[in-house]
């Protein structure tokens, strides 16, 4: 993906302006301090000088006038004074100046005085004030400003020929910046091509520089990471769940076609077809659950559920399936209650109890222990099985894992994730111990004081 | 037991239908809301079928209609959704039961005849008494042939359950939710162990003639 090309080329004319003022603006400022505040000097000093000498002539005479002429003529100055006193004619009476218009076309002027030095022209120029006296003589008092016109022309010039390389710069810099932003932009783009076209595992290439385009990178390389793991995690769950259907709907297909083919209609067939058709049922019932309480679809209630008696009625619920695995089932509770939905709350204990009768060996015990303690309630369904082995922990509430040798043990593989599916929504969690012969599942959910 | 079943499924309905004259009661179909709502109307059923989700006028409208004109026909809700949330608001408005898609025939069967024999006033039963077996609510003492037998609460819940609805079907799920009042999935059959302990306490004559397994369904106490 190329920038488009109005982009590049406003991004260059902005350029180009931006390069345009900064120049002007330097040499506006070289110009305001070299050119024009000396010639406003100039021309104030030439005012009051013109003023004082036409007031000496009337106060003292043209001979006065004269001295002081000669005087000033002689003063030092980088602006070379100049004069010219002319009669009513317009004769020259006295003067350093090389030539003057005929007639006073105005009180100030602007008049050449060319040096002649070693038979060289030096071009000059004076800022002139052009005064007749009383008595009809005309006073010329002048200064020579040839340096600052010739600075003003340099400035000009310079600008002139400025403007070229600006506009060059302008262009080169616009040029490239497109270049730049639009490779990095190209390669954001080429990422999402690929993404889109299924190939989840491409990222946006990062630099390394820790630029602007780097971070971008970065947030969307993450957000493709998270992407990736949740399509995994839900096509691993899809496949589980085809496969985990199969297996019941080949065996309910295979009794329905026996039912089919005998003459005689087996009992046995047909409450084996039921069972499986329940099992089925079973298995949607507990993804649709799961789904919903994931996707926050299903809204739970939050009454003041009293745990300590909840998790008693779960254990005396399961205790004869405990006796008849001939276990050793004890509870032991603290008094506490939490805010949410009793029947799932219900369901998660059950689901645990069930587990844990089903996993504790023959003879074994199963521990049930309810704590209050940090503004949490903790619930700890403890036997003393194998257990499972740390590293299979995180999996084990995801839909249909079976953690190695439990093959044989049955159930619909949703029980663990209903649990932390409820866990969820009630902002608990579900977690796992293992110690030396013993494996707890533990439920946690916030006391009913310490919620919202 | 004259039954009004209102479901738009022409297959679920035709089937409910035929389940429940096979189990001897009268069955009128409506297969929308509207003609549902001037069936109920009508107050000449015993007991209402009523799906939730109905082209035209939804369930839970009829539903409201009808308390709110004060008929108190007991009414049993069809819910494809069957989640909880949605079921508690079924209760809320007045439905006296409820049963979720798919649902197992003998289940809807057993339900609707327990809410058929709902009495209209609550009458109040303290003793009961059946094949040796009697039961005394305000002492909480069950007596078997004069003995008395020592039960557990929830035993002694589940043998009142039984009793109550003599003659007919309990579901496993319709004792689990009058005994243990949890609505939940247990997976196993721990109803059935809790029922075959009730059973050997009352002693292994009674228990034979007293709760009857019906199969794949539940359990009957026999008249």
């Amino acid at each position: 993906m190329r920038l488009r090309p109005s982009l590049a080329i406003r991004l260059t004319i902005a350029l180009i302006g931006a390069t345009f003022l900064a120049t002007a603006s330097i040499l506006g400022g070289i110009y305001y301090f070299s050119v024009k505040r000396p010639m406003d000097e100039v021309r104030a000093q030439v005012h009051s000088e013109a003023r004082a000498l036409s007031a000496l002539y009337q106060a003292r005479g043209e001979g006065a006038l004269r001295e002081a002429l000669v005087k000033r003529r002689r003063s030092p100055s980088p602006y070379k004074p100049f004069d010219a006193l002319l009669d009513r004619r317009g004769d020259l009476l006295t003067g350093n100046l090389p030539s003057w218009p005929n007639v006073r076309r105005g009180d100030w002027a602007v008049i050449e005085a060319d040096l002649y030095r070693d038979g060289d022209e030096d071009d000059h120029e004076a800022l002139t004030r052009d005064l007749t006296l009383p008595d009809g003589k005309r006073l010329l008092v002048g200064r020579d400003i040839e340096i600052l016109s010739d600075r003003k022309e340099l400035m000009v010039e310079a600008g002139r020929w400025g403007a070229l390389p600006v506009l060059l710069f302008g262009l080169i810099g616009g040029i490239l910046i497109s270049w730049i932003t639009g490779r990095r932009l190209e390669a954001v783009g080429r990422t999402a091509r690929a993404v889109m076209q299924g190939d989840l595992s491409i990222r946006v290439p990062i630099k390394g520089t820790g630029d602007e385009f780097d971070e971008l990178g970065m947030s969307l390389n993450a957000m493709l990471d998270r992407n990736q793991e949740l399509v995994a995690s839900l096509s691993r769950v899809s496949d589980s769940i085809a496969h985990e259907l199969r297996t019941p709907l080949a065996r309910l297909r295979s009794s329905l076609e026996g039912i089919g083919a005998g003459e005689v209609v087996e009992v046995k067939r047909v409450e084996a077809a039921q069972l499986e058709a329940e099992r089925l049922q079973q298995t949607f019932d507990a993804l649709l659950r799961i789904a919903r309480l994931d996707t926050g679809r299903h809204r739970i209630s939050r009454d003041q559920v009293q745990l300590d008696a909840l998790v008693s009625d779960a254990v005396d619920f399961y205790e004869p399936e405990a006796a008849a695995r001939q276990l050793a089932f004890s509870l032991s509770v603290t008094p506490c209650k939490v805010l949410g939905d009793r029947n799932l709350l219900f369901q998660a204990v059950a689901n645990l109890l069930d587990n844990g009768i089903k996993f504790a060996p023959e003879h074994g015990q199963l521990r049930v222990e309810l704590f209050a303690s940090y503004g949490l309630a903790r619930i700890a369904v403890t036997d003393n099985g194998a257990g499972v082995e740390e590293a299979h922990h995180p999996r084990l509430s995801e839909p249909f894992f079976r953690a190695p040798g439990s093959e044989a043990i049955a159930g619909t593989g949703l029980g663990l994730t209903l649990v932390s599916a409820i866990a969820i929504a009630h902002e608990g969690s579900l977690t796992f111990n293992r110690t030396s012969g013993s494996f707890s599942a533990i439920l946690t959910v916030p006391l009913a004081d310490h919620s919202r | 037991m004259k039954i009004l079943l209102i479901e738009d499924d022409q297959v679920i309905g035709n089937y409910v239908a035929r389940g429940l004259r096979d189990a001897g009661h009268v069955v009128d179909i409506c297969a929308d809301g509207k003609s549902g709502l001037f069936a109920v109307a009508e107050q000449s059923h015993d007991a209402v079928v009523l799906d939730r989700m109905l082209p035209g006028v939804d369930g839970m409208t009829i539903l409201q209609t009808m308390r709110a004109s004060r008929n108190f026909t007991p009414v049993l809700i069809l819910t494809a959704l069957g989640e909880v949330d949605d079921r508690v608001e079924g209760l809320r408005k007045g439905s006296d039961d409820y049963l979720s898609k798919p649902f197992s025939l003998q289940e809807l069967i057993a339900r609707v005849e327990a809410l058929g024999r709902r009495p209209t006033r609550p009458q109040q039963i303290d003793r009961f008494a059946a094949h040796g077996v009697e039961m005394d609510l305000l002492k909480r003492q069950v007596l078997v042939r004069g003995e008395e037998v020592r039960l557990t609460r929830r035993e002694f819940e589940i043998l009142e359950v039984l009793l109550r609805n003599r003659g007919r079907v309990v579901t496993r799920d319709m004792l689990l939710e009058a005994v243990w009042d949890y609505r939940f999935d247990p997976q196993t059959n721990i109803v059935d162990q809790h029922v075959s302990r009730l059973r050997q306490k009352l002693g292994e004559q009674e228990a034979a003639g007293c709760i009857e397994t019906v199969r794949g369904i539940g359990y009957r106490v026999k008249d």
